[in-house]
């Protein structure tokens, strides 16, 4: 098995929805964690607070805001654990931020037969 | 890894020593049998490894060893009968040697994603092989390859096609591994192929190769629900592939190119597409001996030989867009081998009947709305119409296309077909100022002094 992490991102500038949209939106996101929990592929996941709500930290300073200024902000990330990376697309493709203008990234995590252990490879 | 090094074995080099001139044909017999056999089976003996090593770079290693050892080998006992099985039996052997001594541990990377899962026939009929393979005692369990149409062998075969086209794979790197993993050319050729530096294409292989470890891209042939999908993403490689092999002349490109689709075929027969892009790829085969002339310039397709033409080829190609067509396929690749065996099947240039083609390629648009295909319309439409009404077409597309050589030689000739030999002048050399093969600027410079 393999883990990924899915990081979810939105437009920086993406323009705020009324209440009713939002909570629609949410609950989408909802059904597609509750989905995953039951076909036991995801391990952990959470949305983030706003962009604005980020703390830097520097060696010598502490800032009030993101530690780099960029077009797409991420609002959330989950942690996949399955068998490849086809799994890991076939299941980050029904994230419903793909329909709400926004899009994923998936990043592979280093697993158990990462760099320089190979003890399960067939003898 | 395949570095510049891997040469590919069975070319002669071996000539100088004074030896009977009976062993120097058998030598050469012998280089050629391992040349043959590369050509036929190391996509398949790299798959079979790779799926025992789980790391590409050690499988390469293997095989490449296996190979060489194939040249001295075959030189002492002769060509086995089924070089294929010895030559996968013995790259198994140094694959299992190299696990034992634990030498995949030093390598940086994880395993590669070996789906078991997926169906696969298990072992019958190696007895042929496991005669054949030099035998050393325990662990060469006789490797599974000795007919290229059974079952296991395609399914491996697949998975390396797929693997190699993968979506999540950056399309320049497809196109590199599909040539060195299915193809089995060498780092060198793959690089000459694409006009890139060796170091480069050796990168570019690398970082690919690393990518599939680090993601997990499964080596796996896809599912039902996703195979029409990845099929297409092989059939964009291929593509690549048979257009490269056409600029650079490329002979083992376009085999490799035919081999791939040629397992396609057999995994999804009576698919239009892959039977339109196998009929391209069997009418560049059946054209390639007449496509340039003895000192490499290009030949005009109306002043090539078509008695050279292999007919066999062309009626292949034929009967499979035929066969497409008829079943309901229209789709872009299937076009493209309309087109293509519209202009290859009659005996004679002036019996081709351009207005279909025109419309084929109207057809074509459909799907690819872009100034090549233009271009070929254009092309055809002078055929069809006369010089005169393709010119006026051709001017639309010149600020599209004013960097591609192709399309200033075409508007040249076809200044030159409505007397407008000034101009056309200058056209081709504004075409000697675009990029090109060198076959094909030597051409330009001729019909520049001669204009």
């Amino acid at each position: 098995m393999a883990r990924y992490t899915v990081f979810l991102y939105k437009p920086s500038d993406a323009p705020e929805v009324d209440p009713e949209t939002l909570a629609a939106q949410l609950a989408e996101h909802d059904a597609y964690a509750r989905e995953m929990l039951e076909e036991g592929v995801m391990i952990f996941g959470s949305p983030l607070e706003d962009h604005d709500a980020t703390t830097s930290i520097r060696a010598d300073s502490l800032v009030d805001g993101p530690f780099v200024e960029v077009n797409e902000v991420i609002v959330g990330f989950y942690v996949l654990e399955v068998p490849d990376l086809d799994a890991a697309v076939a299941i980050a493709r029904r994230n419903p931020i793909l329909h709400q203008g926004g899009g994923v990234e998936i990043r592979p995590m280093p697993g158990e037969d990462g760099p320089g252990t190979a003890e399960d490879a067939p003898a | 890894m395949s570095g510049p090094g891997a040469r590919r074995p069975g070319t002669p080099g071996s000539g100088g020593s004074p030896r009977g001139a009976a062993a120097a044909a058998r030598d050469a017999e012998v280089a050629a049998a391992v040349a043959a056999a590369h050509r036929e089976h190391w996509g398949s003996v790299l798959a079979a490894t790779a799926g025992l090593t789980r790391d590409l770079d050690l499988a390469e290693d293997c095989v490449q060893e296996a190979f060489v050892q194939a040249l001295s080998a075959w030189r002492e006992d002769g060509v086995p009968g089924s070089p294929g099985g010895w030559l996968a039996t013995t790259a198994r052997r140094r694959a299992l040697d190299a696990l034992r001594r634990g030498e995949t541990l030093r390598r940086k990377l994880p395993l590669l994603v070996w789906d078991e899962t997926a169906p696969s026939a298990e072992t019958e009929g190696d007895a042929e092989a496991q005669r054949d393979a030099p035998a050393e005692g325990d662990a060469a369990r006789p490797a599974r390859i000795a007919d290229e149409e059974r079952a296991v062998v395609r399914d491996e075969q697949l998975r390396l096609i797929f693997l190699a086209a993968h979506p999540a794979l950056a399309p320049e790197a497809r196109v590199a591994l599909t040539l060195r993993l299915v193809g089995g050319l060498t780092t060198a050729q793959i690089a000459a192929a694409f006009l890139v530096g060796e170091t480069a294409m050796a990168a570019r292989l690398t970082r690919a190769k690393k990518r599939i470890v680090l993601s997990r891209i499964p080596c796996r042939v896809p599912g039902a629900g996703e195979i029409d999908a990845r099929l297409v993403d092989v059939l964009d490689v291929v593509s690549v592939l048979l257009a490269t092999g056409e600029r650079a002349g490329g002979e083992d490109v376009l085999d490799a190119a035919v081999r791939i689709l040629e397992v396609l075929a057999a995994l999804r027969p009576r698919h239009p597409e892959v039977q339109g892009l196998l009929a391209q790829a069997l009418l560049l085969k059946a054209r390639a001996a007449t496509r340039h002339d003895a000192r490499g310039r290009p030949v005009a397709l109306a002043l090539q030989d078509r008695g050279a033409w292999d007919r066999g080829l062309v009626q292949r190609a034929d009967a499979l867009v035929i066969e497409a067509l008829a079943g309901g396929g229209r789709g872009p690749y299937l076009l493209q081998g309309a087109i293509a065996a519209a202009v290859a099947v009659p005996a004679r240039h002036e019996d081709v009947d351009w207005e279909e083609v025109v419309a084929l390629y109207d057809a074509l648009l459909g799907h690819w709305p872009t100034a090549i295909v233009r271009l070929g319309r254009i092309v055809a439409l002078g055929e069809a119409r006369g010089a005169a009404a393709a010119l006026a077409q051709l001017e639309t597309l010149g600020a599209e296309l004013d960097e591609h050589r192709p399309f200033h030689v075409i508007r040249a000739e076809l200044l030159g077909r409505i007397g407008a030999h000034e101009q056309a002048a200058e056209a081709l050399r504004t075409a000697l100022e675009r990029r090109g093969p060198e076959g094909e600027s030597a051409l330009l410079r001729e019909l520049v002094r001669g204009v």
